[in-house]
């Protein structure tokens, strides 16, 4: 008798420790990626091609007020003309799963950022590389590991070849669990999941496809007249030929500028991904940028 | 003088002290409503046969002893029993619980353990390290680090 109750604490004690190693640790990440202007205004690019966004829970909060701070701490702290937005990503990363790389096309460049949360999760510990690459080769600009106290926002400052002036900031946001409630709405996981069936996802090792034919967005005359600026991030759906066949809005900017955005993104056509020398569909980002001058 | 009730009592001890079989035997002579419940004061008379007596009866005494001890023993393993599963039992979830905060000693905290600082341990740009600065604006939850190429000129002058 007394064995059978000791064989049942066992395998309740292994079942429980189990169950301890297996519940892992997941982490929402905010990404976003700045161009600094130091002396005379520079156009900014108004579209930018990125990896595949995964669904997160922190991606539905709003973040405009802490955007508007991020930017203004930055032009005044390092003395810049002007700071502008490139891209943002909400990025989940799930303990054993290694590395988020996430890849942004802009004017014939690329900029490879990787983000590895190394062993000291419960101390938010990270390493940050930021490569400049093209068809050649690529170029560290950044690589750092740090700690980082939670609910605080690291902003790192670089420069990438040419000596223009980016700045990447970092927020870890926590676990899912953490940030359910403040959850408003948006797009969720079953969107993304019907969005995405079928097709490649454009991360880690697979890049987003190369923009052959582009449409600018026409700023609609009644946003500019309400100077309603913004910027739209969306999940492209490109088919076998590489033309846009399906468009989810992520962030939006008001209905205004979003039709916008879509209606160009629908003109657009990307290069075919092969995989195995086999045309796929294919999934990525995209941002637009509306700005007023 | 005793009660019934501590007559009752003391049964349940036995086997009994001594002292105990004294009380026990002086109330039994005395008390009517005892004598009446039992048969006779000659049936329960090995009842109160004490201890010391029985050193001149070799192997009844133990023989007694054994056949009354035999409830406790089993009482007593059963308790003995328990108490090794409640040890085991507090021991394998103390066990669980540090294995639980050794491997995730954060979970549970939301900001404890966490670190309270912000701590650069290395930065680079390109193959070498970099140099940098670090601000923290006042009563800002941000961190700015600037990292820029060290030159080849104050490479020199180091």
């Amino acid at each position: 008798m007394i064995k059978k109750k000791l064989i049942i604490i066992i395998i309740f004690f292994i079942a429980f420790a189990f169950l301890c190693l297996q519940a892992a640790v997941r982490l929402d990440i905010k990404l976003r990626f700045y161009e600094g202007t130091r002396g005379v205004a520079v156009e900014l690019p108004q579209i930018v091609t990125s990896s595949f966004l995964h669904p997160t829970v922190t991606a539905n909060i709003p973040s405009e007020a802490e955007l508007i701070e991020e930017k203004k701490q930055i032009q005044r702290i390092f003395n810049l003309l002007d700071v502008s937005l490139i891209t943002e990503a909400d990025l989940p990363w799930a303990e054993g799963s290694g590395k988020i790389s996430h890849l942004i096309r802009l004017d014939g460049k690329e900029y490879l950022i990787s983000l590895t949360p190394l062993y000291q999760v419960r101390k938010n510990q990270f390493r940050i590389e930021v490569f400049e690459q093209n068809d050649k080769g690529k170029n560290s600009l950044l690589d750092t590991e740090f700690i980082q106290p939670k609910g605080n926002i690291a902003v790192f400052g670089f420069e990438d070849m040419q000596g223009n002036p980016y700045f990447l900031s970092l927020r870890v946001t926590g676990s899912l669990k953490e940030v359910e409630t403040a959850v408003t709405g948006g797009v969720t996981a079953e969107d993304i999941e019907e969005f995405s069936r079928g097709a490649i996802k454009a991360e880690g090792e697979v890049k987003p496809p190369r923009l052959i034919k582009k449409v600018n967005p026409v700023y609609p005359e009644e946003a500019r007249k309400a100077e309603v600026q913004g910027i739209v991030i969306l999940s492209v759906r490109t088919d076998t030929y590489g033309r846009v066949e399906d468009i989810l809005v992520r962030k939006s900017a008001g209905p205004l500028l979003d039709q916008a955005a879509i209606d160009a993104i629908r003109q657009w056509i990307y290069e075919p991904m092969l995989v195995n020398g086999k045309p796929n569909p294919v999934i990525f980002t995209v941002t637009v940028h509306f700005k007023l001058k | 003088m005793i009660k019934c009730k501590v007559v009752n009592f003391l049964f349940s001890l036995i086997p009994l002290k001594r002292w105990q079989g004294f009380l026990l035997s002086h109330h039994l002579q005395r008390c009517p409503l005892c004598q009446k419940n039992m048969a006779s004061a000659e049936q329960v008379k090995s009842l109160f046969i004490q201890e010391g007596d029985m050193e001149s009866v070799p192997g009844l005494w133990p023989a007694i002893r054994m056949k009354l001890g035999e409830g406790r023993v089993k009482k007593s393993f059963g308790l003995r029993r328990l108490a090794w599963i409640a040890g085991a039992a507090g021991l394998l979830a103390a066990g669980a619980a540090s294995i639980w905060l050794f491997i995730y000693p954060g979970r549970n905290s939301s900001s404890g353990r966490l670190a309270e600082r912000f701590q650069i341990n290395y930065i680079r740009v390109g193959s070498g390290p970099a140099r940098a600065c670090i601000f923290k604006p006042y009563e800002s939850n941000m961190i700015f680090v600037w990292a820029e190429r060290e030159t080849k000129e104050e490479e020199n002058d180091d």
